[in-house]
């Protein structure tokens, strides 16, 4: 906001921003009830949040958070940790990177989603099929933040750590993976919206919890309100994990 | 007790006055870059003899190959031909032993002021609260106390060099080697630096090595200065200074200054006119 602004103007912004979200909910209760569109099929704000209540009284509603938070945690955390390591890697030796690269460069394209039917054949409907698409998902973007923040470690830093006295083996520690870190958090931070799509196509492949996985159950039931009361906690679920990160990576990364 | 006075003498031993050490020296050295065709020599059979505690400048043109000499006493670049080597020690990599402070201040962006300058101890192996205790003192020096906790990014262009400087000089290198290390700094700025680092010379007495293409830094400085000409790179004359010290910055109205600069600005003059003339013949169509 700039300072030369009349704090009349500044009221109004603030104002919008508090306005947004009831506005939205608002717009949407009136074109469901209002008979503009039939309302079984968009039922308003209101019939969401009773079905939500619901699932929340009955207990499959933290069942389902549970279980999709802890597919995405676990997919996540190890798909980033190998990702970062194998990036670190390939952006520092060449050889590594000429044996790898290539192979990830092609993997990487194929979207996530269509290796659901044979991740199924592999796994069954075990928890390790959710894993492994939402690990796959993760490792490509994280690693090639990795690897392009490692090759674009500023050559003079290294130079000047060498000067100091910095051995080759903290080489990577002390200076490329600090300067490679801004990178890998942009990675990472995209990261985090992909292992949700990859976990909506995993659950929708098949599963027995999770939020994904009952907004399919309630479509095969004409639960409408099931279904969209699913939408938003998806929506919940995944914003708060953005903005978690975005400040997560203010904090590790403070100098950028 | 008599026996152990002999002892106490050997221990001492290892730890010659600062001015002992920091013998550099570069002999018949030859620099090239580039592959066959393309390749253009950059240092052309240069011989430097730097005792220990002389403060050299190496002045010229710009692309005359003096940062280039600087790289291979720091051991960023292997010789082509020849041989550099500090205290008898030929280099053949970058070490604690030669402390660098570069063109831009490149600090890291991650530490604060006190844990930049406490690196270099710190990866020499000293505990944490001895490395913070010499970052200190060389933040003292460079007049940088009050901004301990600083990231260099808060830091103006001049404190983020003087950072730089006592970042290299906490590791009590034997030769410091300076790369044009004021360039970027307004005028006023430089003078205060320039007349800070002899405050700290003058401390210290360590070998220096300071490479600039400005003639008044390089008299204003040094006690010899080598001044180089452009394509290849080679010394075309020395001199040796013998305007007093301390020297404060009014030494530039003193005659004698006043006539080494004309000197100076004369060498350089011809040898840049030449560089470019022969660069302009060069690029003509064929």
């Amino acid at each position: 906001m700039n300072a030369g602004q009349s704090s009349g103007t500044r009221w109004i912004e603030r104002l919008a921003l508090w306005v947004s979200i009831p506005l939205f909910l608002g717009v949407w209760q009136i074109a469901s009830t209002s008979g503009f569109v039939n309302e079984l099929l968009f039922p308003p704000p209101t019939k969401v949040a009773v079905a939500l209540w619901g699932e929340l009284m009955n207990g499959t509603l933290l069942m389902d958070l549970g279980m999709s938070v802890m597919r995405v945690v676990i997919g996540f955390a190890s798909g980033a940790v190998v990702a970062i390591v194998v990036g670190l890697l390939t952006g520092r030796y060449q050889l590594i990177s000429n044996l790898l690269a290539p192979i990830f460069q092609l993997l990487r394209p194929i979207p996530p989603i269509a290796f659901v039917p044979i991740v199924i054949l592999w796994f069954g409907l075990s928890e390790w099929g959710k894993w492994f698409l939402v690990f796959w998902g993760v490792f490509f973007t994280v690693w090639v933040a990795t690897h392009l923040g490692v090759q674009r470690a500023d050559p003079a830093l290294i130079r000047a750590a060498r000067s100091l006295g910095t051995p080759d083996r903290l080489l990577i520690r002390d200076v490329i993976l600090p300067s490679a870190l801004p990178t890998i958090f942009v990675g990472l931070r995209t990261a985090v919206s992909i292992s949700f799509y990859t976990l909506v196509a995993a659950e929708l492949a098949g599963a027995f919890a999770g939020l994904a996985y009952r907004i399919d159950l309630a479509h095969q039931n004409m639960q409408t309100g099931q279904m969209l009361g699913g939408l938003v906690m998806l929506g919940i679920v995944s914003a708060i994990a953005d903005r978690g990160f975005a400040t997560l990576s203010r904090r590790f990364v403070w100098w950028s | 007790m008599r026996q152990l006075r002999p002892i106490r003498a050997q221990l001492q031993a290892p730890h010659p006055p600062q001015a002992a050490r920091g013998h550099v020296k570069v002999d018949d050295l030859v620099i090239a870059f580039g592959q066959d065709k393309t390749r253009t020599l950059a240092v052309d059979h240069i011989s430097i003899d730097v005792p220990p505690g002389q403060f050299l400048c190496l002045l010229g043109p710009s692309g005359c190959g003096k940062s280039t000499v600087l790289n291979a006493i720091a051991g960023f670049l292997t010789p082509h031909s020849g041989a550099v080597s500090v205290d008898g020690v030929e280099v053949r990599k970058p070490g604690a032993d030669r402390g660098v402070v570069f063109q831009q201040p490149t600090l890291f962006p991650w530490k604060t002021v006190l844990e930049n300058i406490a690196y270099g101890p710190r990866v020499a192996g000293r505990r944490r609260e001895e490395a913070e205790r010499t970052a200190r003192h060389f933040m003292r020096m460079v007049g940088l106390n009050a901004f301990a906790g600083y990231y260099p990014q808060a830091l103006s262009g001049g404190m983020q060099q003087r950072v730089g400087i006592a970042r290299a000089l906490a590791n009590s290198p034997n030769v410091l080697l300076m790369d044009e290390p004021f360039g970027s700094l307004d005028a006023q700025t430089r003078t205060m630096m320039q007349e800070a680092l002899l405050g700290i010379w003058e401390e210290l007495r360590t070998t220096v090595l300071f490479v600039t293409h400005d003639i008044e830094e390089a008299i204003f400085l040094a006690d010899r200065v080598a001044i180089m000409s452009a394509g290849p790179g080679r010394i075309i004359d020395e001199i040796k200074l013998t305007l007093p010290r301390p020297r404060h910055s009014d030494v530039v109205y003193a005659p004698e200054f006043v006539r080494l600069k004309r000197h100076c600005a004369g060498l350089i003059r011809t040898e840049s006119l030449r560089a470019f003339l022969q660069q302009n013949a060069a690029v003509k169509p064929s």
